[in-house]
């Protein structure tokens, strides 16, 4: 096999592993509609148990973090020479720790956590036969495995995200103040007007998409286990991998087309 | 004349892994049971498992066709063959208990699902049917934590906790077997006279003792034959 017939390959397989995401996506939304008849408090009792896991006992780490990040955004820009003022902290605080650090951060500890434990949860029902007795029982598995997960890890990632963002804003403003007092009415006065129309949007989809590919990658993983439980280890592996790899390109992109809407440079001769 | 509960048309055949079912064609009735028996000595180990699935509407044949409730069970939509699975009990011999719930959360399962009851309502049943398998002293242990014949019995009450009309049970080990006389097995037969339920066991080879006590209880043996090759007499190409 010669060096394009393995691009050509991992191109294509590349491709199918896309379009497998988006149709267990599109599946997971579909039986909702589909099995609308079915009991609503099984499903609701596993998006709880999955707010559970992944938000209520993810809050500890999250509050660690975001104070140490917090401090660390404001040590930084105090400390940078571009230093100028509290507006500049402001600006520091809204760009750096919650449009873009917040949601990656706080997918990083999802990944750490609950990615890795939703595969390993599929996987090992997929080993011991578990998924095909739900579906004997006329329950399909993406209805009760697949959308309370998505469902669940979408909305506290989103909670954790908005946490983040409020633990590193009080944890910034406290250590701002111990080098430069600033009032606090002027603190958030900064935060809120270096705040751009666009920064909402972008978190939005930072967070809601970054949420369901990273859960969606993880129920796919786990499913894809087939005949051993020695292919669960490497599942959650790939799964966390590529769930990071996703949650990185996505802030790339959404962060380079805000960046092409808002300036306009020039790349190899043409106006962008 | 009552209709058939399950009924295989044409000959059923089927192959997976190059190796080929052949099933006659067969009906089951209210109030029947019957026990699928390889007539062959296979060099298989549980040949029982696909073909049990393959009826069970979970692994689709290459030919045969397989009428269940009256309608042809493979040309149903997903969601129309998951009603009719929810409307059938299926026992496999793995169990297939949900190794995170308890034994009480896997048996109330099918009904936190598809009955819509009562929190109430929905506890009672469960406690009738813990009762009646003998389960109420493990009902919050795990199926880790049981033995294989208490998580059968587990197995059994979930399958039947929805009355299904066509309970299928999947290739039997030697030691449930010998139990048939035992408390499960007691259960499933109250459960066919009690409600004119039909019941299916398939057996990945045979056992006289078995296939002699079956009989005596006034149960059909349908014989099925394993090959490499199989001639498709008979069958309807789907």
């Amino acid at each position: 096999m010669n060096i394009f017939d393995k691009t050509g390959k991992a191109f294509f397989n590349f491709v199918r592993y896309i379009l497998v995401l988006f149709t267990l996506f599109y599946l997971s939304l579909k039986v909702l509609w589909t099995n609308r008849k079915l009991g609503h408090r099984e499903f609701l009792r596993q998006v709880l148990m999955q707010i559970y896991f992944t938000g209520i006992q993810a809050i500890l780490p999250i509050l660690v973090l975001a104070l140490l990040v917090g401090t660390f955004a404001i040590i930084s820009a105090m400390g940078g020479a571009a230093f100028s003022g509290a507006e500049q902290v402001g600006r520091v605080v809204t760009v750096v720790l919650i449009r873009e650090l917040a949601p990656l951060l706080t997918g990083s500890i999802i990944i750490a956590r609950s990615i890795t434990a939703i595969t390993t949860e599929l996987g090992t029902m997929r080993v011991q036969r578990e998924i095909e007795a739900l579906e004997a029982m006329g329950i399909s598995p993406i209805h009760h495995l697949i959308t309370p997960r998505l469902v669940g890890g979408v909305l506290s990632f989103a909670a954790l995200t908005v946490f983040f963002g409020f633990v590193a804003l009080i944890s910034g403003f406290l250590i701002a103040q111990t080098m430069v007092p600033i009032p606090i009415e002027l603190f958030v006065h900064f935060v809120f007007s270096a705040v751009q129309p666009t920064d909402i949007p972008a978190l939005g989809i930072k967070v809601l998409g970054g949420g369901a590919g990273m859960f969606i990658i993880a129920c796919y993983h786990g499913l894809s286990v087939r005949r051993a439980s020695t292919e669960v280890p490497v599942a959650v592996s790939t799964a966390a991998l590529n769930a990071f790899v996703f949650l990185i390109a996505l802030h790339v992109g959404v962060s380079a087309s805000m960046f092409l809407r808002s300036n306009s440079f020039e790349l190899l001769g043409v106006v962008l | 004349m009552r209709p058939a509960l399950v009924q295989v048309l044409d000959a059923l055949q089927f192959c997976v892994s190059d190796t080929h079912w052949h099933v006659p064609p067969f009906h089951l009735r209210p109030g029947e049971w019957a026990t699928l028996v390889s007539g062959d000595s296979p060099d298989l180990i549980d040949p029982s498992g696909p073909l049990i699935r393959t009826l069970f509407t979970l692994r689709s044949p290459e030919h045969g066709t397989v009428f269940l409730h009256n309608q042809d069970a493979y040309a149903l939509p997903y969601v129309g063959q998951q009603r009719l699975r929810a409307e059938m009990g299926f026992v496999p011999s793995s169990g297939g208990l949900l190794s995170n719930r308890t034994l009480r959360d896997n048996i109330a399962l099918p009904l936190s699902l598809h009955a819509r009851l009562t929190f109430k309502e929905e506890a009672l049943r469960v406690d009738e049917q813990l009762d009646r398998f003998g389960l109420r002293a493990a009902d919050h242990m795990f199926p880790h934590e049981v033995n294989g014949y208490t998580r059968w019995r587990a197995c059994l009450a979930r399958a039947l906790i929805l009355s299904p009309s066509i309970v299928m049970l999947e290739g039997l080990g030697d030691w449930d077997i010998e139990r048939g006389q035992g408390l499960g097995w007691q259960r499933l037969r109250e459960y066919r006279q009690r409600q004119d339920n039909a019941i299916l066991i398939a057996l990945p080879s045979a056992h006289p003792e078995f296939e002699q006590w079956f009989q005596q209880q006034g149960g059909h043996i349908i014989r099925y034959r394993i090959a490499a090759e199989l001639p498709l007499q008979g069958a309807t190409h789907r």
